[in-house]
């Protein structure tokens, strides 16, 4: 049921050329360079070190890979990483 | 960034670490509860991270749930250097009153800047605007320039344009009078020219209408020197406004006269009394006088090209003792000199001296001048007539 109601509004959003994120609680990532991560939606941290940070996102998570990574901020569903991001994994 | 750095040094913050146990799960804990977490770095089960003061101890819980160990490394920020200097009262008592201070300042005016201004002189719109609230030390807030600016041209008809304009502590006051409509000069009603001075015509141009007189005549005041019912070579007339020069040479003379003995008014003594200028407020250093000074400076400071309300004013009311005096013969002669030159003013208006003779005479009571002259003097006045009056 929450599929399908889901679907509905992701298609009216389409039609109406709405952005997701206004819509639904759909997470937001945002990159500048590799050096620095936003990311909306977060539900906690799953795994922290220097070198892999995993973010779940609900539905999913999302590993950032790396070196000398750090969670600049975290509050309020929003976290900030910085560092050398080398790669972006997202699983189900 | 840099705003948010402010915010937190105003607020405190304390750097920690954490070991042992789960990180993540300290994170979650802190985001649950809603702890701001920055600069958080995790390495080999090391957790390092920022924290609002304030939020410190709520850190211990999410701690001791995560199986970590908390250790406060180092506390920043303004309140924890202050802290140190809590009970020094007199410090803040000092910081509260510069602040005090400066916001007082910072929401007076300072100094007013006249434009505009061509009748009336600076210190006169500087007063005017003072009774509408204008006024060195004034308030800003005080200050509605649409109000002031309705109000001083509602009353004020001589004035066309006021206005307030408020930058920083100056305060620019634009100000653009009425000149009064300019006199039209009548340059077609029939008239004719009529001397106002006895004597000899010595100089007579005609640019409009018939001559009356010839150079070299006698004429009296209210004579005719040019008409305006001009007559043709084919006897017809016409009407014109008679234009022209006309000048006499007349004799006149004035007299002065100055007694030996008056009384004069010597000052025996100038009692000053002192204020200082603060912002429109003047403080008297003594007693003050409830009559109005003679004379009054002030001496205020001044920074660059800007003067400020600030400084101190001087009053000074002079003792005045009548005194009765002789005055020699030669004063008597300087003061009948000076007062016929007086009047001599007012005698040589459109006029130029050909030729001045002056006497000194002593009377029982002092001296007499008398001063003779023969001047070259322009005359000459319209009389308009109607045209119906002169046919019938």
């Amino acid at each position: 049921m929450k599929s399908r109601k889901e679907d509905l509004t992701k298609k009216i959003a389409d039609e109406l050329q709405f952005p997701q994120t206004a819509v639904s609680d759909i997470f937001h990532i945002e990159l500048k360079g590799n050096s620095d991560a936003t990311i909306e939606g977060c539900r906690g941290i799953l795994d922290y070190d220097e070198t892999y940070i995993t973010i779940n996102l609900g539905d999913s998570t999302v590993r950032f890979s790396g070196a000398e990574l750090e969670i600049s901020s975290f509050f309020d569903g929003r976290a900030v990483i910085k560092g050398t991001i080398a790669s972006v994994d997202f699983s189900n | 960034m840099f705003l948010i750095r402010i915010i937190r040094f105003f607020m405190g913050y304390a750097e920690f670490k954490a070991e042992k146990g789960f990180p993540e799960r300290f994170i979650n804990l802190c985001s649950l509860q809603g702890i701001t977490l920055w600069d958080a770095k995790c390495s080999e089960g090391l957790l390092t991270g920022k924290t609002h003061a304030k939020n410190y101890k709520k850190l211990r819980d999410c701690a001791r749930r995560s199986g970590m160990s908390l250790h406060l490394t180092e506390k920043r920020g303004l309140p924890f250097i202050i802290h140190p200097y809590r009970k020094r009262y007199g410090i803040f008592t000092g910081l509260a009153l510069s602040l005090a201070v400066v916001i007082l300042l910072n929401s007076t005016v300072w100094q007013i800047t006249v434009a505009g201004n061509d009748k009336y002189t600076a210190e006169q719109i500087l007063s005017l605007a003072a009774d509408y609230g204008v006024y060195p030390g004034a308030f800003k807030k005080n200050l509605d320039p649409k109000k002031i600016r309705e109000a001083i041209k509602a009353d004020n008809g001589d004035i066309n344009w006021f206005s307030v304009n408020i930058d920083g502590g100056s305060v620019f006051l634009e100000v653009t009078e009425n000149t009064g409509q300019r006199e039209i000069l009548d340059t077609e009603t029939p008239c004719n020219l009529i001397s106002d001075a006895d004597g000899e015509l010595i100089r007579l141009e005609v640019y409009s209408g018939q001559k009356a007189k010839s150079v070299g005549s006698g004429v009296a005041k209210g004579d005719l020197l040019i008409s305006g019912v001009v007559e043709r070579a084919d006897e017809t007339t016409y009407f014109t406004h008679a234009r022209g020069v006309a000048v006499v040479r007349t004799r006149e003379s004035l007299e002065a006269s100055v007694a030996s003995n008056i009384e004069v008014r010597k000052i025996s003594e100038i009692k000053k009394v002192y204020y200082i200028y603060l912002f429109g407020l003047k403080i008297p250093l003594g007693f003050s006088k409830d009559k109005e000074p003679e004379r009054t400076e002030n001496h205020y400071a001044v920074y660059r090209d800007a003067v400020l309300p600030v400084g101190f004013i001087t009053e000074k009311y002079p003792s005045e003792a009548a005194e009765k005096i002789e005055l020699s013969n030669s004063r008597c002669i300087l003061l009948g000199g000076y007062e016929a030159f007086e009047k001599e003013i007012s005698l040589m208006e459109n006029s130029v001296t050909e030729s001045k003779k002056a006497m000194a005479e002593a009377t029982s009571s002092g001296v007499k001048v008398k001063c003779d002259y023969i001047n070259h003097k322009s005359t000459g006045y319209e009389v308009f007539f109607k045209v119906e009056d002169i046919i019938n």
